[in-house]
Order: structure tokens, then C-alpha cells, then sequence
């Protein structure tokens, strides 16, 4: 059982960008301190808060990283190219000594695509290309490849990645179809932080039946989950956190992501992990009893306090993950 | 006058990049304990040798930078999207405090240019195009950009740069034309390292005199050059210790353009700073009498020894540098 963290690196346009990667940096150094397993980061462009780019960041935080895996939760991988997001990864992957994941999901913000120049419709396909193409990069071989979005005659990357045949892909998929998709194409599905457990095990299993149908289950060796998770002595207390990811969440449903909006009292009770640490645990212990073998845990929100994040993740480290070890 | 360094980030494949990592960590603290102003990498694509990407690279080496400026001679800005370099340069340089120069370039390999499926004919005004959506971008305003290669509506950056207006764009130039264009767009003109002193004075004044029939001469406030360097005990001794390691990496050039194999013996004699203390120090008087001030030195070359690399380093920030200070 692994447990990491998910850097909620998007902050308000008021904020002193420099003082919260400053602690970005401090919580990281912490995170490896007390024996986390991993650090993610997530993506956006031209986004109404202020996100800075998760692999830049990601390379930043190597020296204080520890032994951490350092991963992207998600990166959106159909609005660069292929070559280019191979290259920079595989980049960071040496300078990380192999340590790194790239989970990638295929965006949803219709600004991006727009700004990109990339059309909307074509998407799914342009995901499922660009995927083909950073592995057959990742394998060191020169590639040769006529795609319907990309066109490489004889091309061998430049730096291979630390691991053999590349960083793991882990995939980010909200839908039954893309689910499944993911079961055909990726080494993990990568489940949002915002999905109810029974509807993220019920979907483990058409993940599994449809990676097994396609010969590919022993390919899947891992089983990740993103949470909401504030750990605190009681419920009650857990409270405290309550008015920042309920603003976070406000916040998402300025990008027609309304469902976010009203459905939150709904996620909060049944998503979230929320409260003492053997509240934390049961929610733990549901999850990974369906499956899921990676937790990764996002502890701050639009505004809260760093002490409080800080002293969140040192109640989860000391009161809920020894259980598990 | 300011001094710097250009990290030789292109290493044979048979090399080891972990090893050439934890030089480059070690080079990098070097330079900045000895009091050298800045600190570059260089950039490509699929190319012959391992060539770590120069963005991630020079985030993973803010730590030990110190407080030297991070910058890329030259970053090729044709083959991304301007939104991603913009965003991906403005965390950079909020991650340093506000050390970053963008050094671009147009490129000219012709299978990046094919594999990112950009139309060498148009790279251009592509360049052109991209460094003022970029610039607009970093102004931290909203930008409506109808374009040739891009569109954007109302579309803001999600970091606004550490730097009010962005990094410096200093722009690479080989040929009039582009040092005309230069003097159009760019902040400062950074000179190839294999250009000779007549012709860069020469073509110094033909910048200058562009600038400032286009009102920009005010806004130049740098004047920039790479140089290859070696300082040893005299010219000979220097040519026997590392003349064969810039004779290779000339020769892997060659492999692009013809050029750098025919005039190797020429540049060496002509443009290249080699020799004792004072035979440096004469090549840069000459230079900087002619108004260049910054000096960016490439102190290794293909399969040179790392501590022969730091005695240079080391010779120039001792005997060389004090003499401007």
C-alpha cells in the first residue's frame, strides 16, 4: 500500500505566488521527511488561478524529494506534442533517477482547446495517438510513425527515460467509455478525487474485465486513487478545512462543471476523507478492500492556512498510514 | 560586464547521463560560489546526442544557482505553442525569484522541423508570431490575438512571469537578415558561439543602428555573446588539452551543416577563446570594446573530462574575471 500526495498548486490571483511555492517546497520536504511515497501535480493553461506548469515545478522539487515517486495528476496530453512531451519528461525522469509517473488525461476546458488551436471533436483520437507515439519514443528505437495528428520517419529521442521503456502512463477517466479505454491503453487507471467509492470500485472491476478481456491485467500492477482528505482529532474539527474546498468547488463549477456545485453536500459526505484519523482509515479501508492500492491525497484548498495542511498531513502520517506498514 | 556560463548539454549516447547530471549540479554550484552572473542551456530535439531538455534542467538547478541568471541559449520557439513556452518560462522564472533569460531561435534542422509538422518555409514568421503572443501574454493582461499560426480570445496567462513584462527575449541570429530582425523584436542579440570578432563588431553596429531607426535602441540593454573557452597555461597547452573535444563536437555539427567541419581550423584560430589568462582577456577586451558585455562562455565540449572542465572554470574566475570587477 503506497500513499502520496497531490500538490493542489492553483492559487488565487491575490496570492503572492512566490510565498506559496515557498511553502510548496517546505510541504514537500516534509511530505519525504515523513515517509510519503509520492508527490503529483496537476495541469492547466491560461486558467483563472494562478497554476504554475507541473513539470517545471516537478523538476524543482527533485533535490527535496526524498525517495518520492513525482508524478502528474493529470497532465493534459493532447495540447503539446508528442515529441515534446516525451523529450521534457524523459528529461525528468534522469534527472530524477527514474522516479517519475505521467498521469494524462485529455482535458476538458473547451478555452484550451480553442487557444491550442486544437478541435474539440477530435480529441479522443489525438489522446490515443500521442500516448502511441511517447511510447514508441520512450523505447529508445527509432520511430517510424503515420498517424492521422502526427508523422515521425526514422526519429530516435533524444534522452531516454531512466526507466526501461518510460515512465508509467497512468490515465485519468471520468466515463464508463473512457474507462475502459483506459483499461486498453494505459499501465493504470488514475480515478478522480471527486468520485463516491462504491462508483470508483464498481468501475474498478470494468477496468479489470476489460483490461483482462484485452490480455493486458498482468500489465496493470498498480492501482491508484485521488482524495479529498483533511485529518483532524474528530469530524466535527475536520471542519475547519470545510469552507476551502467548498470555495475550490465553487470555483469548478465556473467551468460549466455545474454538477460540481450541486452535487457538493452529496461528495462531501461520501467522497471526501474527512474527519479523525480512524475515520480516514475506514474510508481507506473500504477503498483499498475494493482494490485500490495507491492513495494520494490532496490536503489543501483555495486559501487555507499552511499550518493547517501541514498539520494535517502529519496527523495522516503519524495516526493513519503506520497502520497500513 | 557580466559573466556567464553555457552548460554544453549534449552528450554522447554512449555517456552516462546520470553521471553528466551530477557534474552539471556540481559545474553549476562551482560557477555560482566563484561569482559567474549566469548560468544557460541549450536546446533540441531528436537529436544525434542525449540533450536533456533546457527548462527542466535549469528548474532542477535553481537550488544551486545561487543568484546567477537561467537562461537558454537558444530555446527553439518555432516547435511549442506559445501559450505552453509562456506558461512554462513564467514558472520557471517565478521559481527563481526572476533570474530567467529566454535566448530563442528559429531553428534549422530540418527533421524537427518535419517531425513537429511545422512548414520550414513559414518558421519565420512563426517565430515572429510566437514571441508576440508571448510577450502579450507575459504583460499579465488579456489577450485577443488573431494570427496567421495563432488565435487567441480574451485569453490570460495562468502565471504571470516574477519579471514585470516577462523574462528578457534575447533573440539568436547567425545571418543580416535575422540580426536585422533582432534588433526589430528582440531585448538583446545573442551571437552563435562560432561567430569571429570582426564579424560580430561589424554586425554589432548594423544591430544597433536597426534599433535605433526603429526607436528600440533604449530598450537594448544588454549585449550578449557565447564564446568557446578554454584557459590553460598558454594557447598551446590549451589546444593539447582540450582541442580534440571541441574538434568533435564541431564534427557532430557537421552532421547538420556542412559549414562547421570545412571552416573548423579557422574558428579555432579566429573566434574561439583559448590560451592563458591573457590571451582570454585580450579576446574579451577586444569584444567588449566594441560594446559586447555579457560573456557566456562554453567551457566543455564532446568527452571532455569534467575536472578539466572546472580548472578552466576555475583559471577564468580567478585570474580573468577580477580584471572587469
Amino acid at each position: 500500500m503506497q500513499f502520496g500526495i497531490l500538490l493542489n498548486h492553483q492559487f488565487s490571483r491575490a496570492d503572492s505566488l512566490a510565498a506559496r511555492l515557498e511553502e510548496t517546497v517546505e510541504l514537500v520536504t516534509a511530505a519525504a521527511e515523513l515517509g510519503l511515497d509520492s508527490v503529483f501535480g496537476i495541469h492547466h493553461y491560461l486558467a483563472h488561478l494562478q497554476t504554475p506548469q507541473p513539470l517545471t515545478l516537478l523538476a524543482r522539487l527533485i533535490p527535496v524529494s526524498g525517495d518520492m515517486e513525482l508524478g502528474t495528476g493529470v497532465y493534459i496530453s493532447t495540447l503539446a506534442h508528442p515529441v515534446h512531451i516525451a523529450e521534457e519528461v524523459a528529461t525528468l525522469d534522469q534527472l530524477s533517477e527514474g522516479r517519475v509517473i505521467l498521469g494524462v488525461g485529455a482535458g476538458y476546458r473547451r478555452d484550451e482547446f480553442r487557444s491550442f488551436g486544437v478541435n474539440s471533436k477530435t480529441i479522443g483520437r489525438r489522446f490515443v495517438e500521442s500516448l502511441e507515439v511517447l511510447r514508441a519514443l520512450w523505447s529508445g528505437r527509432p520511430v517510424t510513425h503515420r498517424g492521422e495528428f502526427f508523422q515521425l520517419q526514422d526519429q530516435t529521442i533524444s534522452v531516454l527515460p531512466a526507466r526501461p521503456g518510460g515512465p508509467a502512463l497512468w490515465i485519468g477517466a471520468n466515463a464508463p467509455k473512457t474507462i475502459r479505454r483506459a483499461a486498453r491503453i494505459g499501465d493504470a487507471w488514475l480515478p478522480s478525487p471527486n468520485v463516491k467509492p462504491r462508483w470508483a470500485i464498481g468501475n474498478l472491476q470494468s477496468f479489470r474485465r476489460e483490461a483482462q478481456a484485452h490480455g493486458r491485467l498482468e500489465h496493470i500492477s498498480r492501482y491508484p486513487i485521488l482524495r479529498e482528505a483533511h485529518v483532524s482529532t474528530s469530524r466535527g474539527q475536520a471542519e475547519e478545512a470545510g469552507r476551502f474546498i467548498r470555495d475550490e468547488y465553487l470555483h469548478y463549477s465556473g467551468y460549466n462543471l455545474e454538477y460540481f456545485d450541486s452535487k457538493f453536500e452529496d461528495l462531501r459526505r461520501k467522497a471526501f476523507l474527512w474527519g479523525s484519523p480512524d475515520d480516514i482509515a475506514a474510508g481507506i479501508d473500504n477503498l483499498a478492500h475494493g482494490g485500490f492500492d495507491h492513495f494520494i491525497f490532496r490536503m489543501s484548498w483555495l486559501g487555507m492556512p499552511f499550518s493547517l495542511t501541514m498539520s494535517s498531513l502529519e496527523l495522516l502520517t503519524r495516526e493513519v498510514i503506520p497502520r497500513y506498514r | 560586464m557580466k559573466f556567464g556560463i553555457l552548460l554544453s548539454n549534449q552528450y554522447p549516447r554512449t555517456d552516462s547521463l546520470a553521471t553528466r547530471f551530477q557534474e552539471t549540479v556540481e559545474l553549476v554550484a562551482a560557477a555560482a560560489e566563484l561569482g559567474y552572473d549566469s548560468v544557460f542551456g541549450v536546446h533540441h530535439y531528436l537529436g544525434l546526442l542525449q540533450i536533456p531538455q533546457p527548462l527542466t534542467l535549469l528548474a532542477r538547478l535553481i537550488p544551486e544557482a545561487g543568484e546567477m541568471q537561467l537562461g537558454t541559449g537558444i530555446f527553439i520557439s518555432t516547435l511549442a505553442h506559445p501559450v505552453h513556452i509562456a506558461e512554462e518560462v513564467a514558472t520557471l522564472d517565478q521559481l527563481s525569484g526572476g533570474r530567467i533569460i529566454l535566448g530563442v531561435g528559429a531553428g534549422y534542422r530540418d527533421h524537427e522541423f518535419r517531425s513537429f509538422g511545422v512548414d520550414p518555409k513559414t518558421v519565420g514568421r512563426r517565430f515572429v508570431e510566437s514571441l508576440e503572443v508571448i510577450r502579450a501574454l507575459w504583460s499579465g493582461r488579456p489577450v485577443t490575438h488573431r494570427g496567421e499560426f495563432f488565435q487567441l480570445q480574451d485569453q490570460t496567462i495562468s502565471v504571470p512571469p516574477a519579471q514585470p513584462g516577462g523574462p528578457p527575449l534575447w533573440v539568436g541570429a547567425g545571418v543580416p537578415a535575422t540580426i536585422l530582425r533582432a534588433a526589430r523584436i528582440g531585448d538583446a542579440w545573442l551571437p552563435s558561439p562560432h561567430a569571429k570578432p570582426r564579424w560580430l563588431i561589424g554586425h554589432l553596429e548594423m544591430f544597433r543602428k536597426e534599433a535605433l531607426a526603429h526607436g528600440r535602441l533604449q530598450k537594448i540593454r544588454r549585449y550578449p555573446v557565447i564564446r568557446e573557452t578554454y584557459v590553460s597555461t598558454s594557447r598551446t597547452q590549451a589546444h593539447k588539452e582540450a582541442g580534440r573535444f571541441i574538434r568533435d563536437e564541431y564534427l557532430d555539427y557537421s552532421r547538420y551543416l556542412e559549414f562547421f567541419g570545412a571552416m573548423f581550423d579557422d574558428l579555432r584560430q579566429k573566434a574561439f577563446l583559448w590560451g592563458s589568462p591573457d590571451d582570454i582577456a585580450a579576446g574579451i577586451d577586444q569584444l567588449a570594446a566594441a560594446g559586447f558585455d555579457h560573456f557566456i562562455f562554453r567551457m566543455s565540449w564532446l568527452g571532455m573530462p569534467f575536472s578539466l572542465t572546472m580548472r578552466s572554470l576555475e583559471l577564468l574566475a580567478r585570474e580573468v574575471i577580477p580584471r572587469y570587477r
